[in-house]
């Protein structure tokens, strides 16, 4: 499975390994051994153990995201656990230097007064600890987006207690990247969700989904963001969201007051409450 | 760029204006002549070495570029960025006065009431809404077809639930101002603000304004009124005035000198009977005018602010009304409309304006009205481009310039009268207290694309 096929939701074919939990782990330093944000948010979907990195930030083991998609085998330091599905990628535990990585341990059956030597999986969590990082949905009913924003297409709905995963978030921590019980990947604004983390632990989703073409005009009285122009036309969007390829900023995040206060690009503006902000008919 | 010569009649001289640049002088047939000429030409900032008329054109900055305006609005046929942060819930149409000029009968009809369910949906959507999009606040408004108060249940209980949500509520509401000693207190304790439908004096307001008994309701009002100013509450009050026009500056100093509120929006009487949707007879749009004039200088001398919606100088915006636009608005029945005016079927504007209903517990908009709707007002606003209020009337209310036949609008509303005089002549005014010159700027020292003027005296 490639990333177009996630992105376009298809399903993940499962094998036997899927429900056998395992520990994967990249080591920082060797490029070679690093997979795509796509292929962990995968294997986190298929096993949920992937998370427990993740979640967890197991000892001496950092996760980390490459930009290509490619996942070279190792040798000798794989963990010899069952293969995921395609594409799985080969991980290495690189918890400690003198640590002998092993996926299957021996246990000594005989009791000695010297404790055996540490090995990796000495130092990493018993594998049948699946701590997935969750959140609770907090309000009635909420939308899943498309991408990280409110401009994004509508995919789907959650409810106040459903429990999502959580895989991502924007930059700004205002959005997460989640998966729902039932439902593909999407994102959700991150006040709608209880976490048992600060959002801020979360990790940035490097390559979210492209903006939407922003809405056509200029902003009104009332609105709040970016102008823009494009091939002549006048666009807006939502402060903070990234223009499109070949688009000039006219006017970066006013707030174009309803009443008569002073307003500028400058992201200024001053309202006072006793001014009527509608027309009131009588 | 673009000017403006409006004529002051029988003088030969002209008010020479330029709305997006705002900029105003008076100058003769000469002077508009050389005003134009020079706007025609490529290099006209290259002025020092011409003539003493020429001068004063650059002194004054005439020269200067138009900043862009601001973008017509271009409707958005999928409705993919309408996202309101704004719910606006007409409660119902009971109301305990029953005002000469009332548009929606309140009162008379049978009882219709917006349910505390509907009115949640209303503010989980906008509250939704404020949260997707970064804000750190939503607003929930009670209004129209009748006194939000008399359903009270549903304004407390809206007012809680909105309050609840994780980001702040700002809660305000319309009112006729006649509460109870307890409703006071709760509205005070529990509402932002308030927009306070009064008509000004005893005389004025208890006819225009009385209770369904025909008893005056300026007595218990003024007491309501006098309990905010003691309490420091924020609220503006929305005058109607109706004939005797000359009554109405008095109603303006006796709200100036009997309370402290600080704005005041005035609009003409349209009705000149309860329930109509009636038009405005042009000889009374002028004595409106020339009243809100004298009106106006009273309450700037008494340091008030005194509006009327048609005439915003300074003002330099394609939208008339954010109403129609960004606000979500749900009446007694649970349609979503687009003018807090539309509160039943009874509306010869109530098809073109109806763009959902509350469905199944969910809101269900139609995109296909609400983007019709926004093709009317544009061509609506185009057929106003001659006119030197379109960057700061911008087409006016739809509600009063469309005909309520389908499809149609009128070219020039008896409004459109009104809002000339009274720009214009609010015009004279700063031009007067600026010494012939008039430009605005806004706080920091630029023409903004949207400001409140601020009069710059030159020397």
């Amino acid at each position: 499975m490639d990333e177009q096929d996630i992105l376009q939701d298809k399903p993940v074919e499962k094998t036997e390994a899927d429900n056998e939990p395992q520990v994967f782990a990249v080591s920082k330093d060797e490029e070679k051994f690093r997979f795509t944000r796509r292929e962990f948010l995968e294997l986190a979907a298929a096993t949920s153990v992937a998370a427990t990195a993740l979640a967890c930030e197991l000892p001496g083991v950092t996760i980390s995201f490459g930009t290509q998609g490619a996942v070279e085998p190792t040798d000798t330091e794989a963990v010899k656990g069952k293969p995921l599905p395609t594409r799985t990628p080969t991980v290495t535990a690189t918890a400690t230097p003198e640590a002998t990585s092993t996926s299957t341990p021996t246990p000594n059956p005989t009791s000695t007064d010297t404790p055996p030597p540490a090995t990796a999986t000495d130092t990493l969590p018993p594998p049948t600890a699946t701590v997935v990082l969750e959140g609770v949905i907090n309000e009635g009913s909420v939308n899943l987006r498309a991408g990280p924003g409110a401009y994004y297409d509508k995919v789907g709905g959650v409810k106040k207690g459903d429990v999502v995963q959580v895989f991502g978030r924007d930059q700004a921590g205002e959005w997460l990247e989640i998966k729902p019980t039932t439902g593909s990947i999407s994102w959700i604004a991150s006040k709608f969700v209880d976490l048992s983390v600060p959002v801020t632990d979360i990790p940035v989703e490097p390559n979210p989904p492209p903006p939407p073409t922003g809405a056509p005009g200029g902003l009104g009285e009332g609105d709040y963001g970016i102008n823009y122009e494009l091939n002549g036309q006048t666009y807006h969007l939502p402060c903070g969201a990234p223009l499109p390829p070949g688009a000039v900023c006219t006017c970066n995040c006013v707030t174009v007051c309803t009443c008569d206060g002073a307003c500028s690009c400058d992201g200024a503006c001053s309202c006072d409450k006793y001014t009527n902000h509608y027309w009131y008919p009588n | 760029m673009e000017i403006y010569a409006i004529p002051l009649e029988g003088s030969g001289q002209f008010i020479i204006y330029r709305p997006l640049l705002g900029l105003a002088f008076v100058g003769n047939r000469a002077m508009l002549d050389l005003a134009l000429k020079l706007a025609s030409e490529t290099h006209a900032d290259d002025i020092s070495e011409k003539d003493q008329a020429e001068q004063f054109l650059g002194r004054i900055g005439f020269c200067e570029p138009d900043p862009s305006p601001p973008a017509a609005n271009q409707p958005d046929r999928e409705g993919r960025f309408f996202l309101p942060i704004t719910v606006v819930l007409l409660l119902t149409n009971q109301c305990q006065l029953r005002c000469e000029y009332c548009y929606a009968l309140a009162g008379e009809y049978p009882k219709e009431q917006l349910t505390l369910d509907y009115a949640k949906i209303g503010i989980d959507q906008v509250y939704q809404n404020a949260i997707e999009l970064g804000r750190d606040m939503f607003t929930v408004t009670y209004h129209g077809g009748g006194e939000p108060t008399t359903s009270w249940r549903v304004l407390k209980g809206a007012t809680e639930y909105a309050r609840q949500k994780r980001i702040h509520a700002d809660v305000s509401m319309t009112s006729n101002g006649t509460w109870s000693r307890s409703k006071l207190a709760w509205i005070m304790s529990n509402l932002d603000s308030l927009s306070l439908s009064m008509d000004g004096s005893p005389v004025t307001q208890d006819r225009q304004r009385p209770f369904a008994s025909g008893r005056g309701s300026s007595n218990l009002v003024m007491k309501n009124i006098s309990e905010l100013d003691r309490e420091r509450f924020p609220y503006g009050i929305r005058m109607t005035a109706a004939e005797p026009w000359e009554q109405f500056p008095e109603d303006v100093r006796f709200i100036c000198e009997e309370t402290s509120c600080q704005s005041m929006q005035v609009e003409p009487s349209f009705n000149t009977k309860r329930g109509g949707h009636g038009d405005f007879e042009a000889s009374g749009g002028k004595r409106f005018a020339e009243a809100f004039l004298e009106a106006y200088d009273i309450a700037a001398k008494a340091g008030r602010r005194l509006a009327y919606s048609g005439a915003r100088l300074g003002l330099t915006t394609s939208t008339f009304c954010t109403a129609p636009f960004n606000a979500l608005i749900i009446n007694p029945h649970g349609t979503l409309v687009t003018c807090y005016e539309i509160t039943n079927p009874s509306h010869p504007l109530y098809e073109i304006s109806t763009i959902g209903q509350i469905r199944d517990g969910e809101i269900s908009y139609d995109y296909r009205v609400r983007f019709r709707l926004h093709e009317f007002m544009n061509q609506r606003r185009d057929s106003c481009k001659e006119c030197f209020c379109y960057w700061s009337c911008a087409g006016d209310c739809y509600t009063r310039t469309f005909s309520p036949s389908p499809g149609g609008h009128l070219e020039h509303s008896a409004r459109c009268e009104i809002n000339r005089w009274i720009t214009q002549g609010i015009l004279l005014k700063n031009l007067a207290n600026s010494g012939g010159v008039w430009r605005f700027k806004n706080r920091f020292g630029a023409p903004p694309t949207i400001g409140f003027p601020v009069e710059v005296q030159l020397s």
